[in-house]
């Protein structure tokens, strides 16, 4: 796992009102910091975090209170909070008990 | 009205000659009694029988005196109790005389009125009669017809459950009693005065007991009873005869309403017990419902292998979960089950709870990441990271009023399930392989306590809940069955029944499941 980082991070008074920061938590429990636009469409944080895990999209579950996230949606939509965390969680198979 | 006078005649002379031992004291004091009565009450008399014919205005003398035998010994102890002093017997004749006709009005005007009473409420008047009986003679009907009362109160009800015929039974019954209920009256009254408080106090305790279209019966006769006693005062009543026949269908008429309520348990419980069934049936039938052929095309094309892996085939909208053709590839045979199907389908179940709430359980599927949420962070329980999970706002109804929530347990490349069955007080957990977490217990205690804390603010105790390893389960028999054991325990057991698949099932059940996905409705 890569080093955690916090990205864009600078919150001015002035954009306090458009921009949100939002914490990604990993299954092992590290934390990520973005700041986006509340209108941005969570596909853009979604795609930054992966990069960042150098993990594929495809093999993380991102969920904000239990529920999962579409990468259309926004902050906005979502009525999410200044400081609210998101949960990027591993995709889960399984048939049996380890043989 | 002449068979009644020859009656009272016949019985003058009977009593006079062989009955009574002291007969000039006992003729003397009947007599006395009667001109008491009638010198007292003259006005009062004449009185009540002009407000008795405002009530009833159509008079007219129809109904056949009933034949009247001579009176037991008894009558007399009775109404010697109230004897002393000298009488003026001419008096009394006379008032017999001349009201005799009045009583012939009135009496018949009685008839008519119980009779249309009778139309209207058949059982009611059925104990209005009883009633006046005991009214006129508070103490013979303790002693003689108490046990009487209570099983012909008893006919009345047991026949009222049993309808058409037995209605009509009861009606000839109460044909049969007026005559006792005249002869009664006659004879054992010891005057008007007696008799009108005897009646007040009956008026009392009917009012007590009856509903209030009897009373109004009630008053009617209770009123007319002074005045047609006392023409009849010799006249022996047939109640004897008539409280014998009837006696004897005593043991008929509870053998009958014992058979009713024999018969009726039975059909109750036959009810309910084909109810359980039926339940059980359809729990088992829906459950195994056959895939139809279209059914089963509509699978084969969603698992194709020429169909875009990365095709989304259907979106439930509520989960934000898309199903490609890739994540359904995990319900063809042999394949392990992926958190996306399970997390559907469990969405899907409690969507179907919500759709028919009478006929399962009230219940809350987490998904499969809670308790991996769950148990995340420092000592392994991490409450907060999971507090948002589950808010009212967010489900529209309070986790604590479930009866059971369903957790699934995601063990490396292991699915299992764990209950927090509210219903039952205890935590359960069901491992196809029949494995065995006593953490997970431990776990989700722990989590139920903070939950309803959370929540409700209340502070509930579970240390006595049992913490149960489902033995008695279906388990699997192979290395790739276990999530689709484990989304069936969730199924079967939201329906409130008991786990009735086995391993050979799992083919249908992946099938089915696949088929209720992408239709995204289970049944």
């Amino acid at each position: 796992m890569s080093q955690p980082g916090e990205e864009e991070t600078k919150p001015s008074a002035d954009q306090s009102a458009v921009h949100i920061n939002l914490k990604v938590k990993g299954q092992d429990g590290n934390e990520v910091f973005f700041r986006i636009k509340r209108s941005t469409q969570l596909k853009k944080l979604m795609n930054a975090y992966c990069e960042r895990q150098s993990v594929e999209i495809a093999s993380i579950a991102f969920l904000f209170d239990g529920r999962r996230l579409r990468a259309e949606q926004t902050p906005d939509e979502l009525e999410m909070e200044d400081g609210d965390e998101i949960d990027a969680m591993l995709h889960q198979t399984g048939g049996a008990a380890a043989v | 009205m002449g068979v009644l006078i020859s009656n009272r005649n016949r019985y003058e002379a009977h009593f006079r000659g062989s009955l009574c031992l002291d007969l000039s004291n006992f003729d003397h004091i009947s007599k006395k009694r009667r001109v008491s009565v009638s010198s007292d009450n003259t006005s009062t008399r004449s009185r009540c029988s002009v407000y008795r014919f405002n009530l009833y205005p159509e008079a007219k003398g129809e109904l056949p005196r009933a034949v009247h035998a001579p009176v037991k010994n008894n009558r007399f102890s009775f109404s010697k109790r109230g004897l002393f002093g000298s009488g003026k017997v001419s008096s009394a004749d006379k008032m017999l005389n001349s009201l005799s006709n009045t009583f012939d009005i009135l009496k018949s005007k009685y008839a008519k009125i119980s009779r249309e009473a009778l139309g209207v409420i058949r059982h009611g008047v059925f104990r209005d009669v009883e009633d006046e009986v005991r009214v006129g003679v508070p103490n013979w009907r303790d002693k003689e017809k108490g046990k009487e009362v209570i099983v012909l109160d008893d006919e009345a009800t047991e026949e009222d459950v049993t309808g058409g015929s037995s209605i009509e039974e009861v009606d000839m019954r109460i044909e049969k009693e007026r005559p006792v209920f005249y002869g009664h009256q006659w004879n054992t009254s010891t005057g008007i005065v007696e008799n009108a408080v005897d009646g007040k106090r009956g008026v009392g305790n009917c009012k007590a007991s009856m509903s209030s279209p009897v009373i109004n019966m009630e008053d009617l006769s209770l009123k007319g009873l002074p005045l047609r006693l006392e023409p009849n005062k010799w006249c022996k009543p047939p109640h004897g005869d008539l409280l014998d026949s009837a006696r004897k269908r005593d043991p008929i008429l509870q053998e009958l309403a014992f058979q009713i309520q024999l018969h009726e348990k039975r059909l109750e419980m036959s009810w309910s017990r084909k109810k359980v069934v039926d339940v059980k049936q359809d729990v088992v039938r829906e459950a195994f419902i056959p895939l139809s052929a279209e059914d089963r095309s509509e699978l084969a094309r969603a698992f194709a292998k020429a169909n875009s892996r990365r095709k989304i085939l259907v979106s439930h909208e509520k989960s934000n979960i898309d199903i490609t053709g890739e994540i359904l590839q995990c319900l063809r045979p042999g394949a392990w089950l992926n958190n996306e199907v399970i997390n559907v389908y469990l969405e899907l179940l409690k969507e179907r709870e919500n759709r028919e709430p009478h006929k399962f359980l009230k219940c809350h599927f987490l998904n499969t990441f809670f308790y991996k949420k769950l148990i995340g962070g420092n000592g392994g329980y991490n409450f907060q990271a999971v507090r948002r999970w589950t808010t009212q706002r967010k489900l529209g109804y309070c986790l604590f009023d479930c009866d059971k929530i369903f957790v699934p347990i995601h063990k490396e490349v292991h699915w299992c399930l764990a209950v927090i069955n509210k219903k039952d007080q205890k935590f359960q957990y069901l491992d196809s392989l029949g494995g065995r977490d006593d953490k997970v217990m431990k776990v989700l205690a722990m989590y139920y306590v903070d939950e309803v804390n959370e929540k409700t603010g209340n502070a509930i105790d579970v240390s006595s809940w049992q913490h149960e390893f489902v033995e008695d389960l279906p388990e699997q028999e192979n290395g790739y069955d276990c999530g689709v054991f484990m989304i069936k325990y969730a199924d079967f057991y939201s329906r409130g029944g008991g786990l009735h698949f086995k391993q050979e099932h799992m083919p249908y059940f992946r099938q089915r499941t696949a088929k209720e996905i992408l239709r995204l409705k289970a049944d």
